[in-house]
């Protein structure tokens, strides 16, 4: 049966028609979003029979890794039952609140993170919580950024790092638990000798996964900034529901870790030697309620300091939350009879949701007709805004515990679970816890004290100019219901009690008589005692307080988380600069030298390498052996030339013999002669000599050649022979 | 077995009449032509007649003269030889094909091919010599042969060129005469038809002489650093000569003889006893990557081709240095490749250069764009060389470096993985240039190469790819290697 | 692998693309719309096949097909074990998918012939890569792709572009060469190099060989698959490529080295050698390095596509890491987000693509506001990037956890930091973004550049929505859909996280 889907999937489907609304009106968008939300609220309510009748209902998904399994049981229903309430309240609230400013964004990322936040409420196994975890932190910081400016942007990116991180640690300690063979959220993780280390990693990495959603102290820094930069619809669902998702995330896989209370059934008898039983659980329990504790009495302490309404509300959020875990803590302690512990936290986990809603949606109220925000400069206001006046002053009376309203009774709840861990414990010390509790109620008290009285009595602090817009009457009636709501819870507490018994019994908790404790405490003088000291206390704290102007007093700035993040994200950012200068100066000179050497290669000069110079020398050589080869060529041309020579002059010799003949021409010849004598005494010796030239040239030449051609001709004949 | 049989000799015969035949007859034109079609077609379909038989494992011998006993002309085609003759007469087809796109209105053709057609007779001759004289004397003939050739151009810088030709040749002629020489002294015979005529007993001193002597001789050809000089100045030559003779017939008949020393003068054994072949490796590996070096730094584009030549034959001797089966695989088959893979290189160059005029490779910008298909056909040339898998190159280098793996050659991994790089080097950024680069200017208006230069230039590179995805398959060339490699080494044959 | 069945498939499905890259090559010839739906028909086949290997290896049986005998020391083997048929499967639906972008955002583009040819014969080779029956298969098929792609990631031929290219092929071609050596050293070791269970080396052979081998075969595929110290290329080339490539890119191409680790690691070495090599810890602590750094580098980077660029070097950090461990359990998970991330890591290239396409909106400051105009692939963007961090219950989550649990029962705290460091991370880097396109006041200028906060693209751009072509949103809005199928149906069968844990067994030599 797909029950504990049906809250999920209702609003899921929300979202498709505004995902294509387009260009529809805002009426349109207002109407379709409250209808959706309404719904996934009577989808909620619906469930109630089923779970009361079955315990818990179950079903599964096949998708992911293996399947998405759902069980809702009755915590998880209360907490949905608050969560869709207070978003059906906003989502009325929102229409005319935003007035025009990106409702439908608005719109679609609210529906989601209700999805979500339904999601995670009615998860069945660690992979599906972690799932809808995850989907809840990203598109919340759409509501944190909604309103834009640098403001928002500023805490988005806040809540955004923050949220990664605790995401990561969550997966961290996801992946560690099913590494011990875990992940059923209904089944326990089994012992296995030798890994309590990883064991304890596990707890460690899931407490601060789910701690940064639920403002753990030290890790709750982004809160105040995201809860105040959101618009007031937007702040009151992540203040008033949204960090509930980090408490009830603890509440349910610590138990897979250490064992459902069940397992020390004998913690009854012998509830200290139970406890023993599983020391490290134990001692996570105490720690849980130590920081829950210290949670409560600083969150009271800042929001005390606080001057910014939304502030003031988000820090008493944490001091709120702290109380809670001191309420899980308990009940961890005290094992098989935590009952008291899980019924105050859960209890409370509702009401806070209600009347903290209430009042974001109140101050909202107040901001949107005023425009002002610091507490310093309003006032007065309770005759100007007294329907707004009237809700918010049952908000606060409900957080501060007055009787008679719903606060009372989970926080007298959640002090009885303290003092039954104060009289169980083992050590003297645990007798501090108590009064710090009530400490912390006190600064409650005080805190709230002073944002009522600061901002509806006294005279006005309004500049002149501020004119007082009225409230429409769609935020008041969403305020209504919530005040409604509040007193109800209020006069019949243990409207809750079976779903909180059917809770305990599906975690097999002994449940023990839920409705009488709640009850309980209206008949139960201590309690309002209790409840009226911490009233008066806190009044005195705010009257002393402002009389002396203690709040103008700022904590010394090395106290201040947030530096010290913003410090580490500068750090972070520097770090990835150096890295990436470093590797692209790395990276260029690699490349420089690539360059260098490849043009060093490829350089178009045609002789400088080794090589290519040992090339051009050879070429050298090569001209001088060609020169040297032409010289029997040019040997042979001079002999020729020389033979011509000799044959000519010979002819003419010749001729001049057969001259001699004739005697008639002695004379004649005697003349010749006589003039060709010298001149043929030239001729000769001219002849003679190039003759004789010729001949030496010509031999030597042909003396070579036959040299050369007889050694080879040798070498040939010896091989043979040989 | 040996079976008589007068293809050998008539293989070179043909070119031979061939160029008889253009000599006498071929001022015309369309003669030409034909002849050297003719010749080329017959020889090739002689060579390709007796591949069957070789793969069987059969030897065609056939001896012309026989001076004195041991010394003779004889021809034998054993595997080896047909792998190289087969090798060349395919590509001869082709070249003459280009050659006749090429030189078309150009002066002295008869010359020209009647000398082109000698080369590959004498080229052939080689390759079927059965000894190491008949060997010599086809040897000398082509180095004779070629002159004319790569002085066509008749310039002052052809004629320089010439000379540096014969110089360098000449004297490894020389030095070969005088190493087969001692050779005869040595062993009393010349064969090259067994697995090494040397031993051991003739003295380290002598074999050691003659290995230098022959090795260094036929090294010249070869262009194993430092006696590769010649090489690049030679490129003045016309492409299809270069392409011809310096990617196919002069450089691979200096590897061819280095090989058939290493194989068929000393014989493996005899070489893995004596140490000799190390040096030579090392001589090959440091060629390799040197050649390469230098190749990186040219701009000229047919110097570039050269020293990629002169690193790519080192990848022959280096494989056969290495006397171990795989890589003398590698050797042998990559004389197919690299045949294959630069002559496609050389006809793209040339087709540039006839249609734009651009010689050097910083004029290639966009080239790709005006003549895509050429430029396709230099693309899987480069990438063949770089080894990039499925082309020819990779077979080599992957046979190479399990070779040299075999052999405890650790370093020549290094080599070809350097040489692979540096080929990469300086190949793609011409691939780069010519098809990302905008077209630059003055190739305005070029066109493709016309169909008697593209045509066997998109053969050649589809050959390249062939090779690289068929090596097994029987006739393709590395089949006869492996058969000649088995007989080099003595393996049982496990052809098919 | 028993039952290595004889058969055709796998290399139909390698050489379909082939023909593909025929019709594309002729494409001017075409008329556009004919070519278009024969490509998307020819891509359509081939992902039917490769689901058809999917089925039929998830039933034990193992395909086999003898491509190419080249010679007695090479050929081409395909051999389908699960890991390849999912690896391929994943190949084949995203290059649907970005083939489909492609004709939309290249439609006016003068070179979109010579894009579609290259897309195609890339296709075909990572189908190689992941279908290589062994070592040598691979390599060619590794080597073919990487010279491949170098077309596609300089298609714009910007100087810019051509320099990315540059130092691109000059890195690839490096590891490519060390595969070979590493390729080569095994081959001499083992004289075979199919791929087996638990790897084909063994104890008996020399260390030293063994860890050289080692270290090449990290080295080399390390550089595709963008290990830290190799990363260098892959920011340049993912802004530098067009859009619908550099999705593949990041996709499934730097998957492709993280894959050819994966066959080393496990088809050739074996768990046992590894360990007793003791080298894993060795490239886990780099893929660790590759985590952090890369994700912190990416929160520096102005440019949107470069800034997804480093976040694909530190998301493949986590398949390095998965591998490392080498248990079934965070193998399967390396292998489960593979697939998400490569589909996570496509939907947001895809919407970078459309911004630039459609605004020529580059880097995240100009895209403020940006999602009031194109709200739908806005919405897609933050799916993915919500993914990307490891939301739930989004696909990112899935891997995230899948790897997380496999950590711990590995007994490895550390790498649980890492992983979750690098979930915050990508948080860091891309939560920035996601708020900038919606609000424009999103946590911005913190961390990422301050250059671009003091511009506000939504100020000069009217908020009227654009339209944008149908062939870029439908491809984005799947792949994101996708992210959210992955995510809530993880466990059904026929799924990445079935897929991987069948893939494992055979790896680990299981049934």
């Amino acid at each position: 049966m797909t029950w504990p889907l049906l809250p999920v999937l209702v609003p899921l489907l929300g979202t498709l028609p505004l995902m294509f609304a387009g260009r529809r009106g805002r009426g349109w968008v207002d109407g379709w979003a409250v209808a959706a939300t309404g719904a996934t609220f009577a989808s909620v309510v619906a469930a109630v029979p089923a779970v009361l009748r079955e315990g818990a209902i179950e079903s599964e998904l096949p998708a992911a890794l293996g399947a998405l399994t759902f069980s809702l049981n009755g915590f998880g229903l209360l907490v949905a039952l608050a969560a869709s309430l207070v978003w059906w309240a906003s989502t009325i609230y929102a229409g005319p609140y935003l007035h025009g400013r990106h409702e439908r964004r608005y719109h679609l990322a609210s529906l989601a993170s209700l999805a979500a936040m339904l999601g995670v409420l009615v998860a069945g196994d660690l992979i599906t919580l972690y799932v809808f975890f995850e989907w809840l932190g990203l598109v919340a910081y759409l509501v944190v950024v909604h309103e834009g400016g640098p403001v928002a942007e500023r805490a988005g990116l806040k809540y955004l790092i923050l949220t990664l991180l605790g995401g990561l640690a969550l997966l961290t300690g996801v992946l560690l638990v099913h590494g011990l063979g875990g992940g059923d959220l209904s089944s326990v993780v089994p012992m296995i000798e030798g890994r309590e280390a990883v064991r304890a990693w596990a707890a460690g990495f899931l407490i601060a996964g789910f701690g940064v959603k639920a403002g753990l102290l030290g890790l709750h820094v982004w809160l105040p900034d995201a809860h105040t930069a959101a618009p007031a619809p937007g702040s009151a669902i992540l203040s008033g529901v949204m960090i509930k998702a980090g408490v009830v995330g603890l509440a349910r896989t610590l138990g897979v870790l250490y064992g459902a209370p069940a397992d020390s059934a004998a913690a009854l008898e012998a509830p200290l030697r139970a406890a023993a039983s599983l020391p490290l659980g134990e001692w996570l329990a105490l720690a849980m309620m130590g920081i829950g504790l210290a949670g409560a009495l600083a969150g009271a302490v800042m929001a005390l300091w606080q001057h910014e309404a939304k502030r003031l509300l988000a820090y008493s959020s944490v001091s709120q939350m702290g109380f809670v875990m001191v309420g899980v803590g308990a009940a961890r302690y005290l094992g098989a009879d935590g009952a008291v512990g899980w019924t105050g936290a859960f209890a409370h986990i509702a009401n806070h949701a209600v009347f903290k809603g209430l009042l974001f949606l109140g101050l909202g109220a107040v901001v949107h007709a005023t425009g002002v925000g610091d507490l310093r400069r309003l006032g007065g206001l309770a005759r100007r805004m007294p329907w707004t006046f009237a809700f918010v002053l049952v908000a606060a009376a409900g957080i501060v515990g007055v009787p008679g309203l719903n606060g009372f009774a989970s926080k007298s709840v959640l002090h009885h679970a303290v003092a039954d861990v104060a009289e169980h414990g083992h050590a003297a010390w645990m007798a501090v816890l108590e009064p710090l509790f009530t400490l912390g109620t006190i600064g409650t008290a005080a805190a709230l004290v002073k944002l009522v009285a600061m901002t509806f009595l006294g005279r006005s602090r309004l500049d002149e100019e501020v004119t007082v817009h009225p409230t429409p009457w769609r935020m008041r009636g969403a305020m209504g219901v919530l005040a409604v709501v509040v007193v109800v819870l209020g006069v019949a507490p243990q409207t809750v009690a079976p779903l909180v018994r059917s809770g305990l019994a599906s975690w097999g908790v002994p449940a023990g008589d839920v409705a009488g404790r709640l009850t309980g405490p209206l008949s139960h003088v201590g309690d309002l005692r209790a409840a009226l000291l911490a009233l008066v206390l806190g009044v005195a704290v705010h009257a002393v307080a402002a009389r002396l102007d203690a709040y103008a007093v700022r904590p010394p700035a090395w106290s201040s988380l947030d530096r010290i993040l913003v410090r580490l994200a500068t750090a972070g950012v520097h770090a990835v600069r150096a890295i990436g200068h470093g590797h692209e100066r790395l990276a260029e000179s690699v490349e420089d030298l690539a360059d260098r050497r490849i043009t060093a290669l490829t350089s178009r000069r045609e002789t400088t390498s080794d090589v290519a110079t040992l090339t051009s020398r050879l070429e050298r050589l090569q001209d001088r052996m060609v020169a040297w080869l032409r010289r029997p060529t040019d040997a042979w041309r001079d002999l020729v030339a020389a033979a011509r020579a000799l044959v000519r002059r010979l002819d003419r010799t010749r001729m001049l013999q057969a001259s001699t003949r004739t005697e008639r021409q002695r004379r004649a010849r005697e003349a010749a002669r006589a003039a060709a004598g010298e001149a043929r005494e030239a001729e000769r010796d001219r002849f003679v000599h190039g003759a004789r030239r010729e001949v030496r040239r010509i031999s030597r030449d042909v003396g070579v050649a036959i040299a050369v051609v007889f050694v080879v001709w040798l070498s040939l004949v010896a091989s043979l022979t040989l | 077995m040996d079976v008589v049989d007068a293809r050998p000799i008539l293989a070179p015969l043909v070119s031979f009449v061939c160029a008889a035949l253009v000599f006498s007859a071929g001022h015309r034109a369309a003669w030409r032509r034909f002849w050297s079609f003719a010749a080329a077609a017959i020889k090739l379909g002689l060579v390709v007649s007796m591949l069957p038989g070789t793969l069987r494992g059969t030897v065609y011998v056939y001896e012309l003269v026989e001076f004195t006993p041991g010394i003779g002309i004889a021809f034998r085609a054993d595997a080896f030889g047909m792998f190289f003759a087969l090798v060349s007469s395919t590509l001869w087809v082709l070249t003459t094909v280009y050659a006749i796109g090429y030189m078309r209105g150009d002066r002295d053709l008869v010359r020209f091919f009647g000398f082109f057609a000698l080369c590959v007779s004498t080229t052939v001759g080689v390759a079927f010599a059965e000894n190491l004289l008949t060997f010599f004397l086809f040897y000398e003939a082509l180095t004779i042969c070629t002159y004319p050739l790569v002085v066509h151009a008749e310039t002052p810088e052809a004629l320089r060129a010439g000379r540096i030709y014969l110089v360098y040749t000449l004297i490894g002629g020389g030095l070969a005469l005088i190493g087969s020489v001692m050779t005869l002294n040595a062993a009393g015979t010349l064969t090259l038809a067994g697995t090494g005529v040397l031993s051991r007993e003739m003295g380290g001193g002598t074999l050691a002489a003659i290995f230098v002597a022959l090795v260094g001789g036929f090294g010249v050809k070869a262009a194993i650093m430092p006696l590769h000089g010649w090489l690049p100045i030679a490129m003045v030559a016309p492409t299809p000569v270069s392409a011809l003779l310096h990617a196919v017939a002069v450089v691979k008949v200096g590897a061819f003889g280095v090989t058939r020393v290493i194989h068929n003068v000393f014989g493996v054994e005899l070489l893995r006893e004596l140490g000799y072949a190390r040096p030579l490796a090392w001589l090959a590996g440091f060629t390799i990557v040197a050649a390469s070096l230098i190749a990186l730094r040219q701009d000229h584009l047919k110097r570039r081709l050269a020293y990629s030549t002169i690193s790519q034959l080192s990848y022959i001797v280096l494989g056969a240095a290495l006397l171990a089966p795989f890589a003398a695989t590698a050797a042998v088959v990559h004389i197919a490749h690299q045949a294959f893979a630069k002559i496609t290189m050389f006809f793209v160059a040339g087709a540039i250069q006839r249609r734009s005029g651009a010689t050097h490779v910083s004029q290639l910008s966009g080239i790709g764009s005006v003549m895509p298909w050429s430029m396709a056909g230099f693309t899987v040339a480069s990438l063949s060389f770089i080894g990039v898998p499925l082309f020819a190159g990779f077979i080599t280098k992957w046979y190479l470096s399990l070779g040299a793996l075999d052999a405890g050659a650790w370093w020549v991994v290094g080599v070809m993985i350097v040489s692979s790089l540096l080929n990469a080097a300086y190949w793609l950024p011409i691939v780069h240039r010519a098809y990302f680069r905008p077209l630059s200017d003055e190739l305005e208006g070029v066109q493709e190469a016309p169909p008697m230069l593209l045509v066997p230039i998109l053969i050649c590179a589809a050959y390249v790819i062939l090779l690289g995805l068929s090596g097994e398959v029987p006739g393709m060339p590395f089949s006869i290697a492996r058969v000649a490699v088995e007989h080099a080494f003595g393996l049982p044959s496990v052809t098919p | 692998m028993t039952g290595a069945t004889a058969s055709l498939w796998p290399l139909v499905a390698v050489v379909a693309p082939l023909a593909g890259a025929l019709l594309a090559a002729l494409g001017p010839r075409l008329h556009p719309r004919l070519r278009d739906a024969s490509l998307l028909t020819v891509v359509t086949a081939t992902t039917v096949v490769a689901g058809l290997l999917v089925r039929g290896t998830a039933q034990g049986t193992s395909y086999e097909t003898l491509v190419l005998q080249m010679t007695t020391r090479a050929w081409l083997q395909l051999r389908v074990d699960p890991a390849g048929a999912a690896y391929g499967l994943t190949v084949s639906a995203l290059w649907l998918l970005a083939l489909v972008y492609a004709l939309g955002y290249l439609r006016d583009d003068a070179r979109l012939a010579r894009y579609l040819a290259f897309v195609m014969l890339c296709l075909s080779c990572t189908l190689g890569v992941a279908y290589a029956g062994d070592l040598l298969t691979l390599l060619i098929f590794f080597e073919l792709l990487s010279v491949l792609s170098y077309v596609l990631i300089v298609h714009e031929q910007t100087p810019a572009a051509l320099a990315a290219g540059t130092k691109y092929i000059v890195y690839v071609l490096i590891g490519g060469s060390l595969i070979l050596g590493g390729v080569l050293v095994t081959f001499y070791l083992a004289d075979t190099s199919v791929f087996v269970p638990t790897g084909f080396l063994h104890d008996g052979m020399p260390h030293a060989y063994l860890v050289t081998a080692f270290a090449a075969f990290v080295a080399g595929f390390g550089v595709k698959a963008a290990l830290v110290p190799l990363h260098g290329w892959v920011p340049d080339a993912h802004p530098a490529a067009p859009p619908p490539f550099s999705a593949l890119l990041s996709g499934v191409l730097v998957a492709s080295g993280g894959f050819g680790l994966l066959r080393v690691l496990f088809g050739v070495f074996g768990v046992e050698l590894l360990a007793a090599l003791g080298v894993l810890p060795w490239l886990a602590a780099v893929s660790a390095v590759t985590i952090v750094l890369g994700a912190i580098l990416a929160i520096r980077q102005p440019d949107l596509k470069r800034r997804l660029a480093y976040s694909t070097i530190s998301q493949m950090g986590y398949l390095a890491l998965a591998l490392a461990l080498a248990t079934p359990a965070t193998v399967a998970a390396g292998l489960v987000h593979l697939t998400h991330h490569a589909f996570l890591k496509a939907t947001l290239f895809f919407c970078a693509g459309v911004w630039i396409h459609l605004l020529g909106a580059r880097t995240v400051g100009e895209l403020r506001g940006v999602a009031a105009r194109t709200p739908v692939v806005a919405a897609a963007f933050t799916l993915a990037a919500l993914g990307m961090m490891g939301t739930p219950p989004l696909s990112g989550f899935v891997s995230k956890w899948w790897i997380g649990t496999a950590v711990l029962d590995a007994d490895a705290a550390w790498a649980l930091v890492v992983v979750l460091l690098g979930a915050l991370l990508a948080a860091a880097y891309l939560l920035p973004v996601v708020y900038t396109l919606y609000l424009g006041t999103g946590p911005y200028g913190t961390g990422s550049d301050g250059a671009g906060s003091d511009r506000t693209g939504s100020d000069d751009a009217p908020s009227a929505r654009l339209r944008v072509p149908a062939r870029l949103v439908v491809p984005t809005a799947i792949s994101a859909a996708l992210t959210i199928v992955f995510g809530l149906a993880s466990q059904a069968s026929g799924f990445p996280l079935a897929l991987a844990r069948r893939a494992t067994d055979v790896l680990f030599g299981g049934g």
